[in-house]
């Protein structure tokens, strides 16, 4: 009886593998070509490598706090975990439109979309426990490239104010073991990208840790 | 079966389920390519969800370990003496009529709590605190037994008597003073048995060593 057993599982295990390997093959077979995901608006297709396009009848979706969807066209194709300080920012060839920005403390991850495209990716800072950073839908109240803190007596680069009591999301040192008062710190170059590419009224999405 | 025979078994046995598997795919493709691109669509939008993608880049979460602020913290540089002054102002009794006239230049040439002092009591370090005497009785405002709003000094004016500082005029009556008590001695000592015990020990160790010799 065992052998029978142990019989059976080398043909399951032999005949997963040959499947798994025959996708793959078969995938690769067929990479070259122009990916299947056509968006609805004319614009050339980027590099493969460059970001994920999800198909015109298939776009992925996002859920926000409240109920909300927002659609996602594409995303950054980043592979690898990003480290304390790096950032992807790509809008070459994404058309003008709304932007909002999605916040995900529980992965220390900020994200910006604009037409339902990302455009830029960043690890960030959040609030300490005794100064957590709030969570739910806001819109940006403020924008001042160069605020100047007089509660922490600390700069603000690139300043998007959040809510009236001081939350923001502004240029910082962004090392891995530091935390903030409350505010999402990103690093400094993103938050200059970021800081040209939202406007006030947009809308900002944090979801919790 | 021998040994290698049983391995050999095996090995066909996986390989032919392998070549089992491409041959699938390879029908499955080749024969009904629209079920195939289905499969590899739905395949495909479960690897590239953008909340898999998100959580492959991500640096994970943030661990419960200390942090450090990025921006300085704000408040006082200095301490305040803060324990002292909350610290009830305690007049033993049969003293909150008798007081010592205290000359303004001795109240000021009392020295003030060093810092590193300031969270021990006053009367641990210089004493009880000095008293004013008040032939005419007490000033409104300087309430016995109570904690001075501005300790230390009573307040002065042309019509609060003048303080004094020194030894008491004559025929005033002494305050009772305070005995000081030693600070009891502990002296560790084993109790009787235990002494006992430890020297009969070492008689015992002293005859055993007699006896090997």
């Amino acid at each position: 009886m065992p052998g029978i057993v142990r019989s059976l599982v080398l043909i399951t295990v032999g005949c997963l593998a040959g499947v798994l390997l025959g996708l793959t093959l078969h995938k690769r077979a067929q990479s070259p070509a122009a990916p299947q995901a056509v968006t609805t608006l004319s614009i050339p297709a980027p590099p493969l490598e460059a970001r994920i396009w999800y198909s015109a009848h298939n776009y992925s979706q996002l859920s926000l706090p409240g109920g909300r969807k927002e659609v996602v066209r594409s995303v950054l194709n980043i592979t690898k975990p990003m480290h304390f300080g790096s950032f992807v920012w790509d809008e070459d060839r994404i058309p003008k439109g709304p932007v909002w920005v999605r916040i995900d403390l529980s992965r220390q991850l900020l994200s910006v979309f604009r037409s339902g495209h990302e455009i830029g990716s960043a690890v960030i800072l959040y609030g300490m426990d005794r100064k957590p950073t709030p969570t739910g839908s806001f819109t940006i109240l403020e924008k001042n490239p160069d605020y100047y803190s007089h509660s922490y007596d600390a700069p603000m680069p690139y300043m998007l104010r959040l809510t009236n009591d001081g939350v923001a999301i502004h240029g910082s040192n962004v090392r891995e073991g530091r935390a903030s008062h409350g505010c999402i710190g990103i690093p400094l170059d993103f938050a200059r990208l970021l800081f040209a590419a939202a406007s006030k009224g947009d809308l900002v999405v944090i979801l919790p840790a | 079966m021998p040994a290698n025979g049983s391995r050999l078994w095996k090995r066909t046995l996986l390989l032919a389920s392998v070549l089992a598997g491409l041959v699938f795919v390879a029908v499955v493709e080749y024969c009904d390519p629209a079920f195939s691109k289905v499969a590899m669509a739905e395949i495909g939008a479960a690897l590239e969800d953008p909340l898999t993608l998100f959580a492959e880049r991500s640096p994970g979460g943030r661990g419960a370990r200390a942090l450090i602020s990025i921006k300085p913290i704000k408040g006082p540089h200095e301490r305040v003496l803060s324990t002292v002054r909350e610290r009830p102002h305690v007049i033993p009794p049969g003293l909150d009529s008798f007081v010592f006239a205290a000359a303004p230049e001795a109240v000021a040439s009392i020295p003030m709590i060093p810092p590193q002092y300031d969270t021990q009591p006053v009367d641990r370090i210089f004493g009880p605190p000095p008293f004013a005497f008040f032939p005419g009785g007490i000033p409104p405002g300087l309430v016995p037994g109570a904690p001075p709003s501005t300790p230390i000094f009573p307040p002065t004016g042309p019509d609060v008597p003048p303080i004094i500082v020194g030894p008491p005029p004559p025929g005033t009556p002494v305050p009772p003073s305070v005995p000081e008590t030693p600070p009891p001695v502990t002296i560790v000592l084993p109790e009787p048995a235990t002494l006992a015990t430890m020297i009969l020990g070492l008689f015992a160790i002293g005859l055993r060593r007699r006896v090997r010799k």
